[in-house]
């Protein structure tokens, strides 16, 4: 069993900041970055392990797939019903009809908004626990 | 009986001198302020009555000496202008005074019978009378003129035969069509073709709802073809025993016109909304981000001047899309409002943000 945490983003220095982040609260392993929601999208169908926990740290605005489009493809597919996956949106948007449509989704787990704290990060990590 | 203290003027028209004493005795043991204008025949009278004196009422002797009957009934009335006649008479001519009270004479009076009540009685009721029916015409030249002088074009048609069987001046100024046009036409001839069907389904409608109000926005086509946006507001009502719909077309095509290009003013200001909340946002989170982590990290930060380069590339950023935001906030013009078509803003895309990911950290991580 391991735990994944998945950095879906288009902006290199988000990732570069966020493992910074992370490596300050004693968390290396498992953080996996990918550019854009296809990206994930693709990782998660092939490699996808019943015992494994997801938690996926999803951008709205990317190319290819964007946070919206990959939010619909989870929804269909079988992946979403599991316990094991969990999906906080991490976006540079304040915008409140932004909010509300990603917290339609069930499988959104929270929504927040770019840059992440110290605090948030150690908060986000807590779906792994 | 205490003396009636109101003005009064009246013109008595007697050749009887005695008969004119009698009245004038009756006149004041009844009015407390009289003013009596009298006259011996036609003639003096005609030359009082082209004085236009404020006469309360006109008490007439049928029977003078250069003027009777009928003929002087005509003459006074000719100048009279709605002044209340009382027709004095003898038994002989009972009558041919029945028939003036169908002709516009408010009372007769037998001169045999008359006394100061029963004359005081006919001048008031008289009075009283005139005054209402002046009220009854002032009412309906009022409801006549609420129609007709309407800003708002109105008109009535039949319900069984759709034809126009009124329209109002504002009518006809708005359609083009004149009144007698008008009153040969159907409401379908004020539609564009096209919109027939659409009024027939409406008509269907309207006729469940028999009793009540109706409205709706509907296209109506001028005599000149100009097409109008047009509000309607429509009744049931009986009118000369026809069950018809008085209808209150309002127009606003420019009214929508000035709405479309409000909408369109709002799709900009919206553009620029999305603009602040995701374009800006993505540098300046990126940029509060290096931040935090140069803060965190302190004088450990090996890669300092890296992070500082890109802080400076993201400001570079930031300070292109607010350019670009100024730029379309001056488009927001309100003088585009009636102007030609303002162009259509580019939607806001998704991938905005995305379309140029920052460069300097290009090593996949």
């Amino acid at each position: 069993m391991s735990n994944n945490l998945l950095i879906v983003d288009d902006d290199p220095i988000i990732h570069l900041i966020s493992k910074r982040f992370l490596s300050k609260i004693g968390f290396e392993e498992g953080i996996l970055s990918f550019m854009n929601g296809q990206e994930a999208m693709d990782f998660i169908s092939e490699s996808y392990q019943n015992e494994s926990k997801y938690l996926i740290l999803l951008d709205l605005n990317m190319p290819i797939m964007n946070g919206w489009e990959f939010l619909e493809s989870m929804r269909s597919n079988s992946l979403a019903q599991n316990e094991n996956i969990t999906i906080i949106v991490v976006t540079s948007s304040i915008d409140k009809e932004d909010e509300d449509r990603a917290r339609a989704y069930e499988i959104v787990h929270d929504y927040l908004s770019k840059p992440l704290t110290l605090e948030q990060f150690e908060y986000v990590l807590e779906a792994l626990k | 009986m205490s003396k009636d203290v109101n003005r009064y003027e009246l013109l008595v028209v007697e050749d009887n001198p005695g008969d004119l004493l009698l009245l004038k005795d009756f006149l004041d043991e009844k009015f407390l302020m009289v003013k009596i204008h009298e006259a011996i025949n036609f003639s003096e009278a005609e030359v009082l009555l082209k004085k236009n004196f404020q006469l309360s009422a006109i008490i007439l002797d049928l029977n003078l000496p250069d003027l009777s009957g009928s003929d002087l009934i005509e003459m006074i009335q000719l100048y009279s202008n709605q002044t209340p006649i009382i027709v004095l008479t003898g038994y002989s001519d009972l009558e041919v005074a029945k028939a003036f009270l169908q002709r516009g004479v408010s009372d007769f009076l037998l001169k045999d019978e008359m006394n100061p009540t029963l004359l005081y009685k006919s001048i008031i009721y008289s009075l009283q009378r005139r005054k209402y029916i002046e009220d009854l015409q002032n009412s309906q030249q009022l409801y006549s003129n609420l129609f007709s002088l309407s800003p708002q074009p109105m008109w009535l048609y039949g319900i069984e035969d759709l034809k126009f069987l009124d329209v109002n001046n504002a009518a006809v100024a708005r359609y083009g069509y004149t009144k007698q046009e008008f009153l040969s036409m159907t409401i379908k001839d004020i539609r564009p073709k096209e919109e027939v069907p659409e009024l027939e389904k409406t008509l269907l409608k309207s006729q469940k709802v028999k009793n009540r109000e109706f409205s709706g926005i509907f296209t109506h086509q001028t005599k000149s073809g100009e097409i109008l946006k047009v509000e309607v507001f429509s009744n049931f009502i009986i009118h000369k025993n026809k069950p018809v719909r008085i209808i209150l077309a309002n127009d606003i095509t420019e009214k929508l016109k000035y709405l479309e290009a409000i909408e369109e003013q709002n799709k900009k200001l919206r553009s620029i909304a999305w603009t602040q909340s995701h374009v800006i946002r993505a540098p300046l989170s990126r940029i509060m981000g290096i931040i935090q982590l140069i803060e965190l990290e302190g004088e450990k930060c090996a890669d300092l001047m890296d992070l500082l380069k890109s802080v400076v590339e993201s400001a570079k950023e930031l300070d292109i899309v607010v350019e670009e935001i100024a730029n379309k906030s001056q488009s927001v013009d309100p003088e585009n409002l009636w102007g030609e078509k303002i162009k259509t803003l580019e939607k806001p895309d998704q991938n905005m943000a995305a379309e140029d990911p920052p460069t300097y950290f290009d090593d996949k991580m």
